[in-house]
């Protein structure tokens, strides 16, 4: 009795240390009796990020859960980036190696994977995150360990980092603009719907600061959760608000329940105009053409956009992963991220995050992007873009119905915008 | 004055929909005790199939018979997902009877699989489909339009009860499964094949989740975490109905469509989900036993 | 047999422990060479203490909680305020303004200091534990109906949260904030981490060993008994409800004082922490580890977590969602006892069937030779 005790003990401990050991030995390089199922794209060095001839970046985003819906896209387009710059020679004739890791949909897995990126992995860079939350739960681990994080979609703002380059837009470069267009198109009732999280609560917040300064009304805000399903309530304090816009910012499967059921109600863009800042060519297609045509949508880049950089894009994305996807915002600025990186470390001539910084720093690194030709802002690490406001057409694309001149300089804090102050941050 | 009137049928709606949703949980947990976690997975497969009935229909035939898909959708739906619940059945659930806590457990590891199976074979984007033509668009009646496929869904838990009602208790079928589940031992000595009734019961109970999920597409998209979204409602309904009485689940699920739209109206939805979530508890702690519970000495049921 | 059992369990424990305690020493000299990777044990150590307080409940009482996430996530959020308070010197913080407060909620400012919020995090979720129990198990609500309220518990709290945006922050939650020792990330505040890491070691040490005490004592043998037959309990006198209750309090509290050394380690805490999936994980880790035995949690816990730090990257996503379901069904249905029930007693169980079977072979053999 007492051996088979000892036995069931000895048996429980290995099993434990042939797991830890299966950790530890990714990063320390040895072999170990039980390391199984480490990912094949790891490299088992544990030796920093570019060694002999490749370099190493990590790609985080949630595969699995319910924002896996959204982000396999923009890793796909990271990936397109990566593989058409390795065939071009590599960064500083590095190969680029990646490491792919899944974020669960849960911000502080987030968290654990982004520490274990960079620290295990000793990636030199990560391209990932999509929500505020997972973004807000890696950020202080981006500036502890002193790594760097493209952020690639477009957020609400009011934030800065040293350690995050924002590829997507800032408040100023979506919605303000988006806003301003519809006050000179002359709406008069707005009607603020979205899901309940940060970027439709602040989004608001800025949306209405500015209808206030303009001498506008907001005439009903609601939030739906981010499961909901069923709109019959928002859509009737739609109807009975009066209401002539609706400014839309709820999250993926919420807009198709939305739309679905603003559609059985025959309501189209001429009862109640749209304008969105979460619909891109994705979930057009999800929702369809036919339920969506007129309706506003507001970005910095469409399918449509019309560079000779965009044609060659689409047409990659289209051969790499098949004729009835469709490029979006979200996609084009991760695409444009990856080689934003690679414009940084040939101006630094070193992959090292420190060496990237400074060139960052100096406000000269741009990328001629299929939106256009993009910059970063040195100060505070969003990029110039473009705006574009894009209206929904029946074949399912967006056309864009008006752009600005020249990008547009990106201010996250609002500053140049006196209505803007009750929204600002009060932490340093 | 129609602010009221919609608000009303949005309520029935919603009760609708839930009730729906939970028709099978009367079967599979109220009859067989078995707490079917994947229930909602199978609400899921029923949405998938009417996606891939349409698809085969847009690819494959003339453009004029489209909107037959939608009736041929609610068969096929009905039929896959009886078939998964009798495999389902045979293969986890007839080793868990009489184990209910391990029962939730089990099928919710089957839950698991039946999610990352969704995403592995449809991806993770979520996928629409087009409601056919003679359930788009609504009827106007003065200043309030009622929906089409919102007017579809209550005529289809009515006759989902109906036919339900009269399974169980007409049917030679539906007493053979109230014999088994009331005393195996006597109805085994009757000759009836507990086992194969067991299948069935299950398969029954699995295909109403399937064809309640063909009516679910109809009203937003359909991805992994379409099931997720139902499951507490539905459980929470059957428990409050009173477990395995058909007009208790029915009652339930007006209590909670109702509430749940009317604080909606006045606060937002989370706070709502909140709110009507601490009242069917209080309720319980009143009657633990549901609305309408079946009066018996027993000391467990 | 009982003895040496329970003698070797705890042996067993020393050791797990004792590697767990090597790990910081084995980073400070190199052997590992990430220190997220001790960071991330060190958040193993915490669902360790929360399995244990699950297994509390559920293996040595019967009681099934698919929503001890909520008490985990009270916990932590407790643990939160106060970091963050830290974090802004007792100012309001930018969510608050943002969602329209003008200044620091009277909730919050009860966690200024550190032993108010020790006490806050223990007292609050045994309040609502407390206060829950004794609705619940008055009304002999038990079994599968508790597991069903429990999950709508845990998804009204979440949701509860999510909508009280200006208090909580909503979904994105507390973030931005260094542990009670300062910052833990990274080789230059080593000692930060390893001081969090031991004492997080040291708590768990302490809850096995009470745990164990717990369920050798007379209230522990009464929690058995109500496990095993509820009824007969209750006839036999004692009052049920009320040692129910009892536990159900310790549980909570234990799942708190987890989620709050969690939160030292993460550096953030949102509501996905409450939501019912998380919760049937901590489940899951009690199921696989072997439930009833106090030490099968700990190794469930460890065992999934660290398989999942390795297994849940690159090629391997698809295929983690399939193990992990596929294990859960498969334990459930054939291996009750968990990886403790396989190995103490369904191994051991099929050697001696093979031991037994032999000598009458030897004498078949004898009886043919003659």
């Amino acid at each position: 009795m007492r051996k088979r005790g000892l036995l069931a003990a000895v048996l429980a401990m290995s099993l434990l240390a042939g797991c830890g050991s299966a950790g530890s030995a990714a990063s320390a390089g040895g072999s170990s009796a039980a390391s199984a199922g480490s990912a094949s794209s790891t490299a088992s060095s544990g030796a920093s990020a570019a060694s002999g001839d490749t370099v190493k970046v990590g790609l985080l985003h949630s595969l699995t859960g319910s924002m896996a819906i959204s982000e396999e896209a923009v890793r796909d387009a990271e990936v397109l980036a990566i593989k058409q710059i390795n065939a071009d020679g590599g960064v500083l004739g590095k190969q680029i190696e990646y490491v792919e890791e899944d974020g669960e949909s849960d911000p502080s897995t987030f968290a654990t994977k982004a520490e274990k990126l960079i620290d295990e992995d000793q990636v030199a860079t990560v391209f990932g995150c999509w929500t505020s939350a997972s973004r807000k739960a890696v950020k202080p681990i981006f500036e502890d360990y002193d790594n760097l994080l493209w952020y690639p979609v477009q957020y609400e703002g009011m934030e800065d980092s040293d350690n995050i380059v924002y590829v997507g837009a800032a408040p100023n470069q979506q919605i303000v603009p988006a806003i301003q267009y519809l006050i000179d198109q002359g709406y008069k009732k707005y009607f603020l719907m979205g899901s309940d999280y940060v970027f439709p609560r602040t989004a608001n917040e800025i949306i209405k600061a500015q209808l206030a300064d303009a001498g506008l009304e907001v005439v009903g805000e609601e939030y739906a959760d981010m499961d909901q399903t069923d709109f019959s309530s928002i859509i009737s304090k739609i109807e009975s608000s009066g209401c002539d816009v609706i400014i839309n910012t709820l999250n993926g499967t919420g807009n198709v329940s939305f739309f679905k059921q603003m559609a059985e109600k025959n309501y189209t863009s001429d009862d109640y105009m749209t304008m969105s800042f979460s619909i891109a060519e994705e979930e057009v297609k999800t929702i369809g053409a036919d339920i969506l045509k007129g309706h506003l949508v507001s970005w910095n880049y469409y399918q449509t956009t019309d560079t000779p950089e965009n044609e060659a894009f689409v047409k990659a994305y289209k051969e790499a992963y098949g004729q009835d996807r469709v490029t979006s915002d979200p996609v084009e600025a991760a695409y444009d991220a990856v080689y934003l990186w690679k414009a940084a470390c040939e101006a630094a001539n070193s992959t090292d995050v420190d060496d990237v910084l400074d060139a960052i720093h100096t406000g000269k690194i741009s990328f001629k992007a299929p939106e256009g030709t993009i910059t970063i802002d040195g100060d505070n690490q969003h990029c110039y873009k473009k705006v574009r406001i894009g209206k929904v057409n029946d074949q399912g694309l967006i056309d864009e119905v008006y752009a600005t001149d020249d990008v547009v300089e990106p201010d996250p804090y609002l500053k140049n915008y006196a209505w803007a102050s009750d929204v600002q941050p009060v932490e340093s | 004055m129609s602010t009221i009137i919609t608000t009303m049928f949005n309520g029935l709606s919603l009760s609708s929909i839930i009730l729906l949703a939970s028709i099978g949980l009367i079967i599979t947990f109220g009859l067989m005790k078995v707490i079917n976690m994947a229930h909602g997975e199978f609400l899921m497969i029923g949405a998938y199939v009417t996606y891939l009935v349409q698809l085969f229909f847009q690819n494959f035939l003339p453009a004029a018979v489209f909107d037959l898909y939608y009736p041929v959708a609610l068969v096929v739906s009905f039929a896959v997902t009886f078939l998964l619940g009798c495999v389902l059945e045979k293969l986890v659930i007839s080793h868990l009877y009489g184990r209910e806590v391990d029962s939730l457990l089990a099928t919710w590891g089957i839950s698991l699989i039946l999610m990352q199976l969704a995403r592995t074979l449809f991806g993770t984007q979520g996928v629409n489909v087009q409601a056919p033509g003679f359930l788009t668009g609504g009827l106007s009646i003065g200043s309030v339009t009622f929906s089409y496929n919102r007017i579809f869904i209550i005529c289809l838990v009515i006759a989902s009860l109906i036919i339900v009602s009269a399974v169980l208790n007409k049917s030679s079928f539906g007493k053979q499964m109230r014999a088994v589940i009331d005393n195996r031992p006597i109805a085994q000595s009757m000759g009836i094949n507990s086992r194969r009734i067991d299948c069935l019961t299950f398969g029954f109970g699995s295909a109403l989740a399937g064809l309640a999920g063909c009516s679910l597409a109809l009203l937003g998209s359909i991805d992994s975490h379409l099931g997720q979204n139902y499951i507490v409602q539905c459980f929470i309904t059957v428990v409050l109905g009173g477990v395995g009485n058909l007009a208790g689940v029915v009652i339930g699920s007006l209590i909670v469509g109702f509430s749940t739209i009317w604080v909606q109206f006045y606060t937002s939805s989370n706070i709502a989900n909140a709110i009507v979530m601490v009242i069917i508890i209080a309720f319980l702690q009143v009657k633990p036993e549901g609305i309408f519970s079946r009066k018996s000495r027993a000391l467990d049921d | 047999m009982k003895i040496t059992q329970d003698k070797t369990k705890n042996i067993c424990f020393l050791v797990i422990a004792g590697i767990l305690a090597l790990c910081p020493v084995l980073l400070n000299s190199g052997v590992i060479s990430s220190s997220s990777f001790v960071t991330y044990i060190g958040k193993c150590i915490c669902f360790c203490i929360v399995a244990i307080g699950l297994d509390l409940i559920w293996g040595y009482t019967g009681i099934l909680s698919l929503g001890h996430g909520l008490y985990f996530a009270l916990g932590a959020y407790g643990m939160g305020m106060y970091l963050k308070l830290q974090a802004t010197d007792g100012q309001m913080t930018d969510f608050m303004k943002t969602g329209g407060l003008k200044k620091l909620p009277l909730i919050w400012s009860l966690f200024r200091t550190l032993p108010g919020t020790i006490v806050l995090i223990l007292v609050i979720p045994a309040g609502i534990a407390g206060i829950l129990g004794a609705l619940i198990f008055r009304n002999r609500i038990k079994g599968v109906y508790f597991s069903i309220i429990s999950q709508a518990l845990t998804w009204a709290g979440y949701s509860l949260f999510i909508a009280l945006s200006p208090y909580t922050n909503g979904n994105v939650g507390i973030t931005e904030i260094q542990s009670v020792f300062g910052s833990i990330r990274g080789k230059r505040h080593f000692s930060n981490m390893a001081m969090l890491f031991y004492v997080s070691l040291a708590v768990l040490i302490v809850v096995y060993f009470l745990s164990e005490k717990i369920v050798k004592s007379k209230f522990g043998k009464i929690l058995i008994a109500i496990r095993d037959g509820e009824n007969r309990t209750y006839f036999s006198g004692y009052k049920v409800s009320a040692y129910k209750n009892t536990i159900y309090v310790i549980s909570a509290m234990l799942a708190a004082v987890a989620g709050a050394l969690f939160i030292n380690f993460n550096g953030s805490v949102t509501p996905t922490q409450m939501t019912i999936t998380y919760s049937i994980t901590m489940i899951i880790w009690v199921a696989v580890g072997g439930r009833g035995t106090i030490l099968g949690p700990v190794i469930g816990a460890l065992l999934i977590n660290l398989c999942e730090y390795n297994l849940s990257s690159g090629v391997l996503v698809d295929i983690w969602q399939y193990i992990i379901g596929g294990l859960f069904v498969v334990m459930i249905l054939f291996f009750k006892g968990g990886l403790m029930g396989i190995l103490t007693e369904q191994i051991p169980a099929a050697i001696r069937k093979r031991k037994a079977s032999k000598p009458l072979d030897k004498e078949k053999q004898e009886l043919q030779a003659h």
